[in-house]
């Protein structure tokens, strides 16, 4: 189905709306007007029944019949279209204006005389009302029928002729109301409008423009909260995209100019075989660096997509979390630093990829507990979740930098000494990426010179 | 041993077959897929190293080919995607091995030994012996100058991989994976260390030296005059 404007839509709608409602309006006037008709005809027939009996009830001292006749023709038929004729009660007619045959049942008449009977038929094409009743004579054989029928043409001819000029109207006033709902709609979603301008007017780099709340409708109020609340999520993302991009230009512009200053200048005047060789060692290590860092990224950016385990088994987290301590021994070892771990417990996820997760925590801690320090890891089942905490000795971290500490490349010291003990500055971002891909989340609290990382796994 | 390279950069392509002939292979260099493929049918190699994107016919393709073909070659992939699926569908059609691109070339030299020598089934030996240090298997222990020596378990391990890769550069990666089991880029530090402590052991006391740094690349355990 095609997407129609919301204008047009609610513009049908509207037409929609009136075409029904006219309609069964338009039936129902019709239908009364019906019912009003019968209503009008059946009185007029009984009124000239009445008057009728009225007139013969004042002739009957003695008139014969040939003089009814002639009353009846000179004071009743000729003014309207109702058809009169009296029986009597033996079948001999003695008065008709026109040509019918009543249906009414005689013996049923005389059994209530002065009652009227009323009933509707077809004679032809043409549909008659009719009424009837007895009237009394001085004895049973004298009763009389009185019997007048109308004919109900000239109101089927008006009804047609109402029902056309009434559609006409009700077209009309459908069309007008559509015209005037396309022009409620419009004025109705304003407010659309000038959100559509405002939401225009966002681009890349203008991302601070927000959507008005308080000066649009309640309903539209809490879309644009949203589209806002969008709008700041993205303007973040964006930020820290673009930090991002020009972090990255940073990292690799300094191996990059190392590399390039070390070659040049080893290149300005021959050298002994031993110094290339040290030169190029060194570019060696400068490349791995990079390349490193590379795949490290590489890594993220996958990871933004939402990173999908390779694999996932069930596996004891301590028997990995202990093979990457006997990894590290020996560079504890060599700082004297002690390392522990207390607890057990299962956990359901890609191995390779925790272990890197870990390691690099443990990397991380190992490079900032002071000498004769301790690391301590604790793995905890907890109702929810299994949690990994690996706390570290060393300065504490401040509180404003807790917040950013796995954002990509963010170091506390704001100045980007190039330690040699660094890492690529990405192994806490990748750390979360990964656990994150797990379900899971990663925390961090530092105080009274002690860190800990905690990395907590539902079940 | 005779290797072939299917490669269509050119830089890399020079190198690796310089490097691959500096270290002791006769190599035959193909730069499309289908001269890779004509060679392949038509020479006998020891190992296939394939690039994936290659121009006329894909590494993929080149594999599936040969595979259908019955060649049993060993093959060794290099990939510049590092895509799981990739490295899956590599392993499934029948590669042996992978590399991932940029990859250290002692890396590479070390996969390639890896893979030759998968073939041959040499029976363990129980006692591995390089100029006067021994290391006995069955009992963990090293013995050098007929002084036995107390290492690690870790440190049995690294000295007996190097022992039974003697004269091969290995690069920290190789070693990282090989002996701790760490199949991903960790923190290099530690393997400097481990080394240091173990030449501590097996180096430092004695007048001849085994191992050696290459630097750039990695350890080797060789008898040098």
């Amino acid at each position: 189905m095609p997407i129609v404007s919301l204008t047009t839509r609610l513009t049908l709608l509207f037409a929609l709306v009136s075409v029904a409602v006219f309609a069964s309006l338009g039936f129902l006037i019709k239908h009364s007007m019906e019912e009003h008709f019968v209503a009008q005809d059946f009185a007029e027939l009984d009124d000239k029944i009445r008057t009728t009996a009225n007139l013969l009830n004042s002739l009957k001292t003695g008139e014969s019949p040939p003089s009814i006749h002639e009353v009846m023709k000179n004071t009743v038929v000729d003014h309207d279209s109702i058809i009169i004729k009296i029986d009597t009660s033996s079948g001999g007619q003695l008065f008709a204006s026109g040509p019918i045959a009543f249906p009414f049942d005689k013996t049923q008449l005389l059994n209530k005389p002065g009652q009227i009977q009323r009933a509707a038929w077809n004679e032809g094409d043409i549909r008659y009302r009719g009424a009837a009743m007895a009237l009394e004579g001085r004895d049973s054989s004298r009763h009389l029928i009185l019997s007048a029928a109308i004919e109900t043409t000239r109101h089927r001819v008006f009804m047609q002729q109402f029902a056309k000029e009434l559609s006409g109207l009700m077209l009309t006033a459908t069309l007008f109301s559509a015209l005037l709902g396309w022009l409620v709609a419009r004025q109705g979603l304003a407010p659309l409008r000038l959100m559509r301008a405002k939401a225009k007017s966002v681009t890349a780099t203008r991302l601070d423009q927000r959507l008005p709340v308080d000066t649009i409708p309640v309903e539209l109020a809490s879309l644009a909260q949203e589209l806002n609340r969008m709008f700041d999520r993205l303007e973040e993302s964006f930020t820290r995209l673009t930090h991002f991009s020009s972090d990255i230009a940073h990292e690799l512009r300094t191996p990059i100019s190392n590399l390039m200053t070390q070659t040049q200048v080893s290149l300005s005047r021959a050298r002994s075989a031993e110094e290339y060789q040290d030169i190029l060692a060194s570019n060696v290590e400068e490349l791995e660096k990079l390349s490193r860092m590379i795949s490290d990224m590489l890594f993220l950016a996958k990871a933004e997509h939402g990173l999908q385990l390779p694999s996932r088994q069930r596996f004891p987290l301590e028997v990995e979390v202990a093979k990457l301590l006997e990894f590290y021994e020996a560079l504890a070892d060599e700082k004297q630093v002690h390392m522990q771990l207390q607890g057990s417990g299962e956990l359901s996820g890609d191995r390779l990829m925790i272990d890197r997760a870990i390691s690099n925590l443990l990397s991380n801690a190992l490079r900032h507990t002071p000498e004769g320090g301790l690391v301590d890891l604790y793995i905890e089942r907890g109702i929810d979740a299994l949690t990994l905490t690996i706390c570290n000795d060393g300065n504490t971290i401040p509180a404003q930098d807790l917040p950013y500490l796995f954002d990509r490349f963010y170091r506390c010291d704001q100045a980007r000494g190039h330690n040699e003990s660094e890492g690529t500055g990405l192994g806490l971002s990748i750390t979360r990426a990964i656990v994150h891909a797990h379900g899971g989340k990663v925390t961090v609290k530092s105080a009274n010179n002690r860190t800990c990382f905690t990395l907590s796994f539902p079940h | 041993m005779k290797l072939l390279i299917v490669e269509d950069e050119v830089k890399t392509g020079d190198y690796l077959k310089q490097g691959l002939g500096e270290a002791g292979f006769n190599t035959d260099l193909a730069r499309t897929g289908l001269d890779g493929l004509n060679l392949a049918i038509n020479q006998p190699y020891d190992l296939i190293i394939l690039d994936v994107m290659l121009p006329e016919l894909d590494g993929w393709q080149l594999l599936q080919t040969l595979r259908k073909q019955g060649y049993e070659v060993p093959v060794l992939f290099l990939t510049a995607r590092d895509e799981v699926d990739d490295r899956v569908r590599g392993l499934e059609l029948g590669a042996d091995d992978y590399l991932i691109k940029p990859f250290a070339f002692s890396e590479l030299l070390a996969r390639i030994r890896s893979l030759l020598r998968r073939g041959r089934s040499s029976q363990e030996p129980t006692l591995l012996q390089v100029s006067d240090l021994e290391l006995d298997l069955v009992k963990r222990r090293a013995v050098r100058m007929g002084e036995r020596i107390n290492l690690t378990a870790k440190e049995f391990s690294l000295l007996e991989l190097m022992i039974r890769r003697e004269g091969e550069v290995l690069p920290r990666s190789l070693i990282a994976s090989q002996v701790w089991d760490m199949n991903f880029d960790s923190d290099t530090n530690v393997i400097e260390v481990a080394m240091r402590r173990l030449r501590a052991k097996i180096d430092d006391p004695y007048p001849r030296k085994l191992i050696h740094t290459v630097r750039g690349m990695g350890y080797v355990l060789e008898e040098r005059d």
